[in-house]
């Protein structure tokens, strides 16, 4: 916590801020882990509300109508509750809304006659028009999530899957890579929200394009998992090779070839394993829009694809071991390089 | 790394309208927005260096868990202890505490545990995979009290836990969760994984030990919290509800008061209303249920906002302190 504070005196030592906007700022916010200590007991409250509710619905009317009401109801309250500038109201809005639209969902899904693809629909539809109101960055996220899975529960086809996961990666560098461009704007909170959820729903669904024969044990996808695979390794290369060439645009031409040409090889290396070529893609987009915490996290998402690499089955052990032993050394060779030019590079 | 945190923070600001487009124009001029050449070079040596060891140590794993139905148990060993002895080599040769050394150490543990399952698969020793667990944790000890690298001891963190889950999964299946005693025993080792960490690890050399703190912290805190919870509707688990409030007691005691922690206080924070939340609900168990629900849910929601409030205003203090 301490480098926020020396940030701020320097901001104020340099005129960029007075004193009434430091101690603004020393207010402001509060840490990502309180956030998500915050987002679990909101959906605590929130299943505890909808429990309270449902009950008495059911006993006194089992009317569609009553319950859609009730919802709407909650809704509205926890919009109102929204508008208030408490810390404990603007928490109690959050777990309301989500009572809300888990009532609202419910009542949808016993109108259609129990149509559980309209109530995914629904959801999605719900939350995503509740990203647009006045409900704080918290219950955005949570909305955004919810939207994020109930969507992609949705898609059945392999190939739209491949074609999902790396175009939410595309879009999740673009947005970190011009991270300074877009701060500036007035709904740079909304889009900082839809950054963070797809850079997560990117990471999980290349995940899940790496091990695709297994997560498809039950054939609930079609039946191309073979070209949805080849289409998964094919755009997650374009991706770290394009990261690394809009990257390095600054750097000399020889280190930029260097660079090109080592990503290039574990491209080529590491084709099966798109897992870990897709996260690296986002690490380093993560750095340079100055996420270390995000950076960590594609960190993790780079392990956890190696350690899912094992269990692959389109290649032998052998195969693989080979793979990533090259892959191994080249990291080596670059690394060594790197010690030897890197007093030139500063 | 300071630059890339104050231009995370700069962003955040700006992202939030806390500050306009010309402060953020202004302020850039003495934090860039961007990760500076120096920046870029610490993080590629970093992951170049780590990266290369776990892809290799990952190799040399996939490697002998090959069917090799020709070559001679004596080769296989062979190999798998000339992987360990040359990254011992390479840690012996390079400076002490630079990142060569840490991560030749890393690759050496591991390198470790491959030899270890081999020997096992080689002669059937019968034994079980927890004992595998232990003694790789065991015999990469030295290694990693001489790394002093938080990736090493994160490993070693894992391969105990891993130990330990195996060791109460042997007789029945302990994720289900169906026995005080084995949810007891792993409570008291992340006790013991968290005293390690809090008063070992800085004086072994271990730079920047705290997020290791947090997850034996968390580590402890879940099987705690969840032994009581059990605790409050059932008596065999009435133990583990008991050591939670001691233990619990004991830990807002020190982190608030002595060793100021705001993360693992507001972890102890958050599983009291857990518990507290569920034992409201046993003492009010024969009420409405429209009641008792909206109650709960009330609850809840003012206790985690009260937290949050309260946890605010410690950062603030903190943050004036610093």
């Amino acid at each position: 916590m301490a480098h926020n504070s020396s940030l701020l005196a320097q901001l104020q030592q340099a005129g960029v801020v007075d004193a009434e906007q430091t101690q603004r700022l020393a207010q402001h916010g509060s840490p990502w882990w309180l956030q998500l200590l915050l987002g679990f007991a909101a959906w605590i409250a929130s299943l505890l509300i909808i429990s309270a509710f449902v009950g008495p619905l059911l006993a006194m009317a089992d009317n569609d109508l009553v319950r859609l009401f009730a919802a709407v109801s909650l809704l509205g309250a926890a919009l109102w509750l929204a508008r208030q500038h408490h810390d404990f109201v603007q928490h109690m809005s959050v777990a309301i809304a989500l009572a809300g639209q888990g009532l609202l969902v419910y009542a949808l899904y016993e109108l259609s006659d129990n149509n559980d693809e309209l109530a995914r629909y629904s959801s999605a539809f719900i939350s995503s028009v509740i990203l647009f109101s006045w409900l704080n960055p918290l219950h955005r996220r949570i909305s955004l999530t919810i939207a994020t899975l109930c969507l992609l529960s949705l898609v059945n086809s392999a190939l739209l899957l491949a074609l999902i996961s790396n175009l939410l990666a595309t879009l999740a560098l673009v947005l970190w890579c011009s991270r300074s461009h877009w701060a500036g704007f007035d709904y740079a909170s909304r889009i900082k929200s839809l950054l963070e959820v797809i850079t997560l729903a990117a990471l999980g669904l290349t995940l899940i394009g790496q091990c695709l024969l297994v997560f498809d044990s039950s054939s609930w996808l079609d039946n191309k998992l073979d070209v949805a695979r080849a289409l998964y390794s094919a755009l997650g290369s374009v991706l770290l090779i394009s990261t690394v060439f809009w990257l390095s645009r600054l750097a000399t031409v020889p280190s930029r070839l260097a660079l090109l040409s080592v990503t290039t090889l574990l491209c080529v290396l590491l084709y099966p394993a798109s897992g870990l070529l897709v996260s690296s893609a986002l690490l380093l987009a993560c750095f340079y829009g100055c996420s270390q915490r995000w950076a960590v996290l594609c960190l993790l998402s780079m392990l956890f694809a190696i350690s899912q690499f094992y269990y692959s089955l389109e290649l032998n052990l052998l195969h693989k071991s080979g793979l990533l032993a090259v892959s191994g050394l080249l990291l080596l060779a670059a690394w060594l390089l790197l010690q030897r030019y890197q007093r030139r590079l500063v | 790394m300071e630059n890339l945190r104050h231009a995370n923070q700069l962003l955040q600001w700006r992202e939030q309208n806390q500050l306009s487009a010309s402060q953020l124009q202004q302020a850039s001029a003495r934090h860039p927005l961007q990760p500076a050449a120096a920046d870029w070079l610490a993080q590629a040596n970093l992951i170049l260096l780590f990266g290369a060891m776990v892809l290799l140590s990952a190799a040399v794993i996939f490697f002998f868990a090959y069917n090799w139905p020709l070559m001679p148990y004596l080769g296989k060993l062979a190999l798998a202890a000339a992987a360990v002895s040359l990254s011992g080599i390479v840690a012996v040769l390079s400076p002490p505490n630079c990142q060569a050394r840490r991560a030749a150490l890393f690759a050496c543990s591991i390198f470790t545990g491959a030899l270890l399952a081999l020997i096992g698969q080689t002669y059937q020793t019968g034994a079980d995979i927890w004992q595998l667990f232990a003694s790789w944790a065991a015999l990469i000890t030295p290694l990693v009290l001489l790394s002093k690298s938080r990736a090493s001891y994160l490993l070693w963190f894992l391969i105990i836990e891993l130990a330990l889950w195996r060791y109460l999964d042997t007789r029945s299946r302990f994720w289900l969760l169906d026995n005080a005693e084995k949810l007891a025993l792993f409570s008291l080792l992340n006790l013991l994984l968290l005293l390690f960490a809090e008063f070992a690890l800085q004086r072994l050399g271990v730079r920047q030990h705290k997020p290791l703190c947090w997850l034996t912290a968390l580590a402890l805190l879940l099987p705690l919290s969840i032994g009581a919870i059990i605790g409050t509707w059932e008596a065999e688990y009435h133990v583990n509800l008991i050591s939670y409030i001691i233990l619990a007691g004991l830990m807002t005691l020190w982190y608030f008061r002595w060793q100021r922690d705001l993360l693992i206080f507001a972890l102890l924070l958050f599983s009291a209303i857990a518990v507290s939340t569920m034992l409201l609900g046993r003492l009010l168990e024969g009420a409405d249920s429209f009641f008792l629900f909206n109650l709960l849910a009330l609850y809840v929601i003012a206790s985690s906002a009260g937290a949050t409030i309260w946890l605010k205003q410690l950062l603030q203090e903190s943050r004036h302190g610093a």
